[in-house]
Protein backbone atom coordinates (compact mmCIF):
# COMPACT_ATOMS: atom_id res chain seq x y z
CA UNK A 1 0.00 0.00 0.00
CA UNK A 2 1.36 3.39 -0.95
CA UNK A 3 2.43 5.64 1.95
CA UNK A 4 1.01 9.16 2.23
CA UNK A 5 4.47 10.59 1.62
CA UNK A 6 4.72 8.90 -1.76
CA UNK A 7 1.14 9.79 -2.61
CA UNK A 8 1.80 13.46 -1.81
CA UNK A 9 5.00 13.51 -3.82
CA UNK A 10 3.26 11.96 -6.83
CA UNK A 11 0.50 14.54 -6.67
CA UNK A 12 2.98 17.38 -6.29
CA UNK A 13 5.15 16.15 -9.17
CA UNK A 14 2.16 15.69 -11.46
CA UNK A 15 1.03 19.21 -10.70
CA UNK A 16 4.38 20.47 -11.99
CA UNK A 17 4.18 18.63 -15.33
CA UNK A 18 3.12 20.99 -18.10
CA UNK A 19 -0.50 20.41 -19.09
CA UNK A 20 0.42 19.74 -22.72
CA UNK A 21 2.93 17.01 -21.87
CA UNK A 22 2.02 13.77 -23.61
CA UNK A 23 3.83 10.53 -22.78
CA UNK A 24 3.09 8.98 -26.18
CA UNK A 25 4.69 11.94 -27.96
CA UNK A 26 7.65 11.80 -25.57
CA UNK A 27 8.35 8.15 -26.37
CA UNK A 28 7.72 8.73 -30.09
CA UNK A 29 10.30 11.55 -30.10
CA UNK A 30 12.92 9.32 -28.44
CA UNK A 31 12.32 6.43 -30.83
CA UNK A 32 12.16 8.69 -33.92
CA UNK A 33 15.58 10.13 -33.00
CA UNK A 34 17.02 6.68 -32.26
CA UNK A 35 15.39 5.02 -35.27
CA UNK A 36 16.54 7.74 -37.67
CA UNK A 37 20.09 7.55 -36.30
CA UNK A 38 20.05 3.75 -36.74
CA UNK A 39 18.83 4.20 -40.35
CA UNK A 40 21.71 6.59 -41.07
CA UNK A 41 24.28 4.19 -39.60
CA UNK A 42 22.84 1.24 -41.54
CA UNK A 43 23.20 3.10 -44.85
CA UNK A 44 26.97 3.07 -44.37
CA UNK A 45 27.39 -0.62 -43.61
CA UNK A 46 27.89 -3.33 -46.18
CA UNK A 47 29.49 -6.75 -46.54
CA UNK A 48 30.03 -7.08 -42.78
CA UNK A 49 32.68 -9.72 -42.05
CA UNK A 50 32.09 -12.37 -39.36
CA UNK A 51 34.60 -10.86 -36.97
CA UNK A 52 33.12 -7.38 -37.41
CA UNK A 53 29.82 -8.69 -36.00
CA UNK A 54 31.71 -9.40 -32.75
CA UNK A 55 31.58 -5.63 -32.20
CA UNK A 56 27.95 -6.00 -31.10
CA UNK A 57 28.42 -8.31 -28.05
CA UNK A 58 31.57 -6.44 -27.02
CA UNK A 59 29.80 -3.06 -27.11
CA UNK A 60 26.71 -4.50 -25.37
CA UNK A 61 28.98 -5.68 -22.55
CA UNK A 62 30.73 -2.29 -22.29
CA UNK A 63 27.38 -0.45 -22.40
CA UNK A 64 26.17 -2.70 -19.59
CA UNK A 65 29.11 -1.69 -17.40
CA UNK A 66 28.62 1.98 -18.35
CA UNK A 67 24.92 1.82 -17.46
CA UNK A 68 25.79 0.21 -14.10
CA UNK A 69 28.47 2.82 -13.38
CA UNK A 70 26.29 5.77 -14.39
CA UNK A 71 23.39 4.53 -12.27
CA UNK A 72 25.55 3.76 -9.22
CA UNK A 73 27.94 6.69 -9.26
CA UNK A 74 26.01 9.53 -10.96
CA UNK A 75 22.30 8.85 -10.62
CA UNK A 76 22.65 7.86 -6.95
CA UNK A 77 25.45 10.20 -5.86
CA UNK A 78 25.27 13.95 -5.69
CA UNK A 79 28.20 15.40 -7.66
CA UNK A 80 28.97 19.10 -7.51
CA UNK A 81 28.37 19.75 -11.19
CA UNK A 82 25.20 21.37 -12.54
CA UNK A 83 24.66 18.87 -15.33
CA UNK A 84 25.40 15.79 -13.25
CA UNK A 85 23.48 17.01 -10.21
CA UNK A 86 20.44 17.48 -12.47
CA UNK A 87 20.67 13.77 -13.31
CA UNK A 88 20.95 12.89 -9.60
CA UNK A 89 17.97 15.07 -8.78
CA UNK A 90 15.85 13.62 -11.54
CA UNK A 91 16.66 10.06 -10.54
CA UNK A 92 17.20 9.76 -6.77
CA UNK A 93 15.12 12.71 -5.63
CA UNK A 94 12.28 12.39 -8.11
CA UNK A 95 12.10 8.95 -9.72
CA UNK A 96 12.77 7.06 -6.46
CA UNK A 97 10.21 9.05 -4.53
CA UNK A 98 7.63 8.75 -7.24
CA UNK A 99 8.10 4.97 -7.44
CA UNK A 100 8.81 2.87 -4.36
CA UNK A 101 8.52 -0.88 -4.00
CA UNK A 102 5.06 -0.21 -2.53
CA UNK A 103 3.85 1.33 -5.77
CA UNK A 104 5.95 0.91 -8.91
CA UNK A 105 3.28 1.56 -11.49
CA UNK A 106 2.40 4.40 -13.81
CA UNK A 107 -1.09 5.77 -13.29
CA UNK A 108 -1.29 6.99 -16.88
CA UNK A 109 0.93 8.27 -19.70
CA UNK A 110 1.73 11.56 -17.96
CA UNK A 111 3.68 9.55 -15.36
CA UNK A 112 6.07 8.46 -18.13
CA UNK A 113 7.67 11.89 -17.71
CA UNK A 114 9.45 10.72 -14.55
CA UNK A 115 10.81 7.53 -16.11
CA UNK A 116 11.67 8.05 -19.77
CA UNK A 117 14.69 10.32 -20.06
CA UNK A 118 14.27 13.73 -21.71
CA UNK A 119 15.43 13.91 -25.37
CA UNK A 120 18.73 15.55 -24.42
CA UNK A 121 19.92 12.29 -22.80
CA UNK A 122 19.62 10.40 -26.08
CA UNK A 123 21.42 13.25 -27.89
CA UNK A 124 24.24 13.28 -25.33
CA UNK A 125 24.58 9.51 -25.53
CA UNK A 126 24.90 9.59 -29.33
CA UNK A 127 27.50 12.39 -29.10
CA UNK A 128 29.43 10.47 -26.43
CA UNK A 129 29.51 7.39 -28.66
CA UNK A 130 30.96 9.27 -31.63
CA UNK A 131 34.63 9.30 -30.52
CA UNK A 132 34.51 5.51 -30.02
CA UNK A 133 32.76 5.11 -33.38
CA UNK A 134 35.36 7.28 -35.12
CA UNK A 135 38.28 5.45 -33.48
CA UNK A 136 36.77 2.05 -34.37
CA UNK A 137 36.01 3.24 -37.89
CA UNK A 138 39.50 4.54 -38.60
CA UNK A 139 41.57 2.06 -36.58
CA UNK A 140 39.69 -1.17 -37.37
CA UNK A 141 37.18 -0.83 -40.22
CA UNK A 142 34.30 1.46 -41.22
CA UNK A 143 31.80 -1.32 -40.49
CA UNK A 144 33.12 -1.62 -36.94
CA UNK A 145 32.72 2.14 -36.44
CA UNK A 146 29.10 2.08 -37.62
CA UNK A 147 28.39 -1.07 -35.61
CA UNK A 148 29.68 0.69 -32.48
CA UNK A 149 27.30 3.58 -33.14
CA UNK A 150 24.40 1.22 -33.93
CA UNK A 151 24.91 -0.84 -30.79
CA UNK A 152 25.21 2.11 -28.41
CA UNK A 153 22.09 3.77 -29.84
CA UNK A 154 20.27 0.43 -29.86
CA UNK A 155 21.22 -0.21 -26.24
CA UNK A 156 19.87 3.18 -25.26
CA UNK A 157 16.50 2.28 -26.80
CA UNK A 158 16.60 -1.13 -25.09
CA UNK A 159 17.31 0.64 -21.78
CA UNK A 160 14.24 2.84 -22.16
CA UNK A 161 12.07 -0.12 -23.12
CA UNK A 162 13.25 -2.34 -20.26
CA UNK A 163 12.92 0.42 -17.66
CA UNK A 164 9.46 1.26 -18.96
CA UNK A 165 8.45 -2.41 -18.57
CA UNK A 166 9.46 -2.23 -14.90
CA UNK A 167 6.84 0.43 -14.18
CA UNK A 168 3.79 -0.81 -16.07
CA UNK A 169 1.04 -2.76 -14.36
CA UNK A 170 1.30 -6.56 -14.23
CA UNK A 171 0.49 -8.23 -17.53
CA UNK A 172 1.27 -11.50 -19.31
CA UNK A 173 4.14 -10.01 -21.33
CA UNK A 174 6.14 -8.55 -18.44
CA UNK A 175 5.37 -11.59 -16.27
CA UNK A 176 6.51 -14.22 -18.78
CA UNK A 177 8.94 -12.62 -21.24
CA UNK A 178 12.46 -13.81 -20.35
CA UNK A 179 14.90 -11.01 -19.44
CA UNK A 180 12.00 -8.55 -19.07
CA UNK A 181 10.58 -10.46 -16.07
CA UNK A 182 14.08 -10.75 -14.62
CA UNK A 183 14.65 -7.02 -14.81
CA UNK A 184 11.21 -6.30 -13.41
CA UNK A 185 11.98 -8.19 -10.19
CA UNK A 186 15.54 -6.83 -10.15
CA UNK A 187 14.32 -3.24 -10.44
CA UNK A 188 11.44 -3.59 -7.98
CA UNK A 189 14.00 -4.71 -5.39
CA UNK A 190 16.16 -1.70 -6.30
CA UNK A 191 13.27 0.63 -5.47
CA UNK A 192 13.36 -0.52 -1.84
CA UNK A 193 14.70 2.62 -0.13
CA UNK A 194 17.03 0.59 2.12
CA UNK A 195 18.57 -1.20 -0.85
CA UNK A 196 18.58 1.40 -3.61
CA UNK A 197 22.06 2.79 -2.93
CA UNK A 198 23.69 -0.62 -2.95
CA UNK A 199 22.05 -3.26 -5.10
CA UNK A 200 20.63 -3.88 -8.55
CA UNK A 201 22.12 -1.03 -10.54
CA UNK A 202 21.62 -2.54 -14.00
CA UNK A 203 18.56 -1.45 -15.93
CA UNK A 204 18.77 -3.76 -18.92
CA UNK A 205 20.44 -7.07 -18.12
CA UNK A 206 22.02 -7.69 -14.69
CA UNK A 207 25.46 -8.59 -16.07
CA UNK A 208 27.54 -5.92 -14.32
CA UNK A 209 25.61 -6.44 -11.07
CA UNK A 210 26.61 -10.10 -11.22
CA UNK A 211 30.19 -9.23 -12.20
CA UNK A 212 30.74 -6.64 -9.45
CA UNK A 213 28.71 -8.37 -6.74
CA UNK A 214 26.04 -5.65 -6.45
CA UNK A 215 23.11 -7.93 -7.18
CA UNK A 216 20.65 -9.01 -4.50
CA UNK A 217 20.94 -12.56 -5.87
CA UNK A 218 23.50 -15.18 -5.11
CA UNK A 219 23.73 -17.21 -8.31
CA UNK A 220 25.63 -17.48 -11.61
CA UNK A 221 25.39 -15.28 -14.68
CA UNK A 222 22.80 -17.33 -16.59
CA UNK A 223 20.79 -17.76 -13.43
CA UNK A 224 20.85 -13.99 -13.02
CA UNK A 225 19.76 -13.34 -16.59
CA UNK A 226 16.90 -15.85 -16.52
CA UNK A 227 15.88 -15.52 -12.87
CA UNK A 228 12.42 -14.12 -13.65
CA UNK A 229 10.36 -13.37 -10.53
CA UNK A 230 12.06 -16.04 -8.40
CA UNK A 231 13.16 -15.04 -4.89
CA UNK A 232 14.80 -18.41 -4.20
CA UNK A 233 18.37 -17.17 -4.58
CA UNK A 234 18.15 -13.90 -2.64
CA UNK A 235 21.25 -13.09 -0.60
CA UNK A 236 20.74 -13.55 3.10
CA UNK A 237 22.70 -10.49 4.26
CA UNK A 238 20.60 -7.79 2.55
CA UNK A 239 19.59 -4.74 4.61
CA UNK A 240 15.94 -5.45 3.91
CA UNK A 241 13.79 -8.13 2.33
CA UNK A 242 13.05 -6.94 -1.23
CA UNK A 243 9.52 -7.16 -2.55
CA UNK A 244 8.75 -8.90 -5.82
CA UNK A 245 6.67 -7.38 -8.64
CA UNK A 246 3.58 -9.36 -7.65
CA UNK A 247 3.70 -7.98 -4.10
CA UNK A 248 4.37 -4.46 -5.41
CA UNK A 249 1.30 -4.70 -7.64
CA UNK A 250 -0.88 -6.58 -5.14
CA UNK A 251 -3.21 -3.65 -4.50
CA UNK A 252 -5.47 -2.10 -7.09
CA UNK A 253 -4.09 1.12 -8.48
CA UNK A 254 -4.95 3.81 -5.94
CA UNK A 255 -7.36 6.52 -7.01
CA UNK A 256 -4.89 9.38 -6.83
CA UNK B 1 18.47 20.93 -17.58
CA UNK B 2 20.22 24.28 -17.02
CA UNK B 3 19.71 26.62 -19.97
CA UNK B 4 23.41 27.34 -20.53
CA UNK B 5 24.11 23.62 -20.86
CA UNK B 6 21.21 23.25 -23.25
CA UNK B 7 22.53 26.13 -25.38
CA UNK B 8 26.01 24.58 -25.50
CA UNK B 9 24.59 21.16 -26.36
CA UNK B 10 22.42 22.63 -29.11
CA UNK B 11 25.45 24.31 -30.67
CA UNK B 12 27.44 21.06 -30.56
CA UNK B 13 24.56 19.12 -32.15
CA UNK B 14 24.17 21.67 -34.96
CA UNK B 15 27.93 21.82 -35.62
CA UNK B 16 28.17 18.01 -35.76
CA UNK B 17 25.06 17.95 -37.97
CA UNK B 18 26.56 20.44 -40.43
CA UNK B 19 29.87 18.54 -40.54
CA UNK B 20 28.01 15.28 -41.17
CA UNK B 21 25.89 17.00 -43.83
CA UNK B 22 29.02 18.20 -45.65
CA UNK B 23 30.63 14.76 -45.37
CA UNK B 24 27.55 12.94 -46.66
CA UNK B 25 27.05 15.43 -49.51
CA UNK B 26 30.73 15.11 -50.41
CA UNK B 27 30.24 11.36 -50.71
CA UNK B 28 27.28 11.85 -53.03
CA UNK B 29 24.72 10.80 -50.40
CA UNK B 30 22.43 13.75 -51.07
CA UNK B 31 19.27 12.23 -49.61
CA UNK B 32 21.12 11.03 -46.51
CA UNK B 33 22.74 14.43 -46.02
CA UNK B 34 19.28 16.00 -45.73
CA UNK B 35 18.17 13.32 -43.29
CA UNK B 36 21.26 14.09 -41.17
CA UNK B 37 20.58 17.81 -41.08
CA UNK B 38 16.87 17.16 -40.42
CA UNK B 39 17.75 14.88 -37.51
CA UNK B 40 20.08 17.49 -36.00
CA UNK B 41 17.43 20.19 -36.17
CA UNK B 42 14.83 17.79 -34.75
CA UNK B 43 17.16 16.89 -31.86
CA UNK B 44 17.60 20.54 -30.94
CA UNK B 45 13.87 21.22 -31.32
CA UNK B 46 13.03 18.21 -29.11
CA UNK B 47 15.44 19.37 -26.40
CA UNK B 48 13.90 22.84 -26.24
CA UNK B 49 10.22 21.98 -26.42
CA UNK B 50 10.48 19.21 -23.83
CA UNK B 51 8.73 20.57 -20.73
CA UNK B 52 10.85 20.88 -17.60
CA UNK B 53 9.22 20.30 -14.22
CA UNK B 54 9.76 23.17 -11.83
CA UNK B 55 11.84 22.52 -8.70
CA UNK B 56 10.68 22.88 -5.15
CA UNK B 57 12.54 22.62 -1.84
CA UNK B 58 10.95 19.21 -1.46
CA UNK B 59 12.99 18.09 -4.48
CA UNK B 60 16.24 18.72 -2.68
CA UNK B 61 15.39 16.37 0.21
CA UNK B 62 16.88 12.91 0.26
CA UNK B 63 14.34 10.07 0.20
CA UNK B 64 13.92 8.21 3.50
Amino acid sequence: MMADKQLNFRQDYRARIAGWYNGYVHIAVIYVIGGTALYIYAQHMGQVLWWEWLTIPIVIFLCNIFEWFLHKEVMHHHINNRGLSAIYQRHTLNHHRFFTDSEMRFRDHTDWRVTVFPPYAMVVFILMSMPAGLIGGFMVSPNVGWLIMSTTTGMYLVYEFMHFCCHVDENAFVRHCPLVNTLRRHHTAHHNSKLMMEVNMNLTFPIADWLFGTSDLDRGLFGHLLNGYSATHLKTDLKDQPKGPLEAAAYPMAAE
Amino acid sequence: MPTNIKVGLSIVVLVVGVLMYIWEADQGNVQLSWIVIGLSVFMVFAMWIFPETGQTREDQKEPD
